[in-house]
């Protein structure tokens, strides 16, 4: 039997968050809560800050045939069509009058890229998260949301791009 | 006393009055109330299914309700027989004036005796005419959506009675649409209350086949739940899904005492146990814990939990770029379940290092100690 890995993805745009292998049971039989608590920690690699929090809520338990390279860089990838498949197209985000624009390489032709945005940080530490759906052919997306001042930890998901985290 | 049950009898040359007779049919029709009613608990025997067709007045859509034949056994004791299927009437919901826009209405069977519309009847010396028969009739009605919550607030009669009428038996529900005055939709359950199935009261059952079966579903639809107490091999219990009718264990209890499942047994922890898992886990996620294992037993202190984490190498991909990339560990430990986990590339130890969160191995051990769980 083709030995499995457990995969926590995004619900909305079904971009990967974190890999993990299991040997004494089925990744399948375990919910979003059990593998991350009050939440996933995205952290920054240089100095091991926790950046932002990713509630289980938004989250997916997946399994898919073990691929070694989705345990080592998770999110460089999303499930296309329930399998791993590794993204080069990595999103952009900034803030706007409005709200925040994130901008992304186009989906073949039909295709509407789902867009999930949460947002930390501002001078009362709040957090945000925020979804849009893109137009087909579309390489941006605007989402009108009054953010407070203060500078914010984004973590950009897009449908078949690469988990993106960036400071706006 | 009035409550005593009176057998009729008879001797030769009696002349039978109509009381007679009457109390002959009426200690019969007693006798089987009495034991629908203490011995059955009340609701469908077999068909009484609603089912709709689609229809359109006034370019809306809406549904054509029908009640199939079937049998019912009321809270009273009374059989209630729908011969035929029955349209359900949209005049009757609406003089009713119970509708609400968009709630589910329970519909109910209502048993009842009622006269014949013609014959048979029969002139008595008076010259008054008489019917010969009662008709063992019924109504198909509707409520006010919550009414299906006080079914079982209905009141039997006394333990010598016969069966009344006016108990409703519930059968599904319906949705109005007032716009067009006809039923929008129709269900068999609402708010966790569904079609009242009838019942056996035992406290003890008794096969002669030696094996005595519960099922779900009848023997003839597969896949359904099934459990069997059966003498052979001892005597043994199995449960399973059924296939033509016959259990397929999943789950066996012996006789002799042996059990035998298929998949997993979970229950009370088991003191001197220990419970492991292992894996690669990434940077920012908990370590899953093992099997059996839940974070209220951890929590509650029934287990004493051990967390080991590793680095990998290469615990993340190397960076581009030609050149003798050297992975270094910048921190891989565990708080709690958590996982921290970074590496940080070098090349010839010159150039300045790449950080990267990466992936570790780990270890979960649970062990549960002899001041919790249960001794086996």
């Amino acid at each position: 039997m083709t030995e499995q890995m457990t995969l926590l993805v995004n619900s909305h745009t079904q971009s990967v968050l974190a890999a993990a292998t299991l040997r004494g049971q089925s990744g399948s039989d375990l919910e979003a809560a059990d593998l991350v608590g009050e939440g996933l920690e995205i952290r920054n690699p240089a100095d091991g800050q926790v950046l932002l929090e990713v509630e289980p809520d938004e989250l997916e338990v997946k399994t898919a045939d073990l691929l070694g390279d989705v345990l080592l860089q998770p999110r460089a990838y999303a499930l296309v069509d329930d399998q791993p498949a590794l993204q080069i197209s990595t999103p952009g985000i900034i803030k706007t009058g409005t709200g925040v624009r994130v901008t992304y390489s186009a989906l073949p032709a039909g295709e509407k890229a789902k867009v999930w945005v949460q947002l930390e940080g501002g001078f009362q530490d709040e957090r945000f998260v925020l979804t849009a759906e893109g137009t087909s052919g579309g390489t941006s997306v605007d989402i009108n949301h009054t953010l407070p001042a203060g500078t914010f930890e984004a973590l950009v998901l897009v449908t078949k791009h690469k988990a993106t985290v960036a400071q706006i | 006393m009035s409550d005593r049950i009176e057998r009729p009898v008879f001797f030769e040359g009696q002349v039978l009055g109509a009381s007679d007779l009457e109390s002959s049919v009426e200690y019969g029709r007693g006798h089987m109330a009495r034991h629908e009613r203490y011995l059955h608990t009340w609701g469908i025997a077999y068909g009484l299914e609603l089912s709709g067709e689609d229809r359109e007045r006034n370019s809306t859509k809406y549904k054509d309700i029908t009640v199939s034949a079937g049998v019912a056994s009321d809270g009273t004791g009374r059989q209630i027989v729908v011969p035929e299927s029955e349209r359900l009437d949209p005049e009757l919901f609406l003089d009713l004036n119970i509708a609400r826009e968009g709630a589910w209405h329970p519909v109910f069977l209502v048993g009842r005796d009622e006269d014949p519309a013609a014959e048979p009847l029969i002139e008595t010396t008076c010259g008054t005419t008489q019917p010969r028969r009662k008709v063992e009739g019924y109504e198909i009605t509707f409520g006010r959506p919550g009414d299906e919550l006080e079914l079982d607030e209905q009141t039997s009669p006394a333990a010598s009675g016969g069966p009344d009428g006016g108990w409703k038996v519930l059968l599904g529900f319906v949705k109005w649409n007032s716009t067009i005055e006809r039923f929008s939709d129709l269900a068999d359950s609402s708010g966790g209350i569904g079609r009242r199935y009838a019942g056996a009261l035992a406290d003890e059952v008794v096969a002669r086949g030696g094996v005595l079966s519960l099922r779900s579903a009848a023997a003839t639809e597969n896949g359904k739940p099934i459990v069997v107490v059966d003498e052979a091999d001892g005597g043994k219990l199995q449960f399973g899904l059924q296939t033509n009718g016959v259990v397929q264990p999943v789950f066996t209890v012996k006789a002799s005492g042996d059990v035998a499942a298929t998949g997993t047994i979970t229950g009370k922890l088991t003191t001197g146990v220990v419970y492991v898992e292992s894996g690669v886990a990434y940077d920012g996620m908990l370590v899953p814990l093992p099997a059996g294992i839940t974070e209220d037993d951890v929590e509650a202190g029934q287990v004493v939990l051990h967390v080991s984490v590793t680095p990998r190498y290469p615990g993340s991909p190397k960076p581009s770029g030609a050149g003798n990339w050297i992975p270094i560990v910048a921190e891989c430990l565990a708080v709690g379940r958590r996982v921290r986990c970074r590496y940080l590339w070098t090349k010839d130890l010159t150039v300045a290092p790449t950080y990267v969160n990466g992936a570790c191995d780990y270890l979960v051990v649970a062990y549960v100690p002899a001041s919790s769980g249960s001794t086996s």
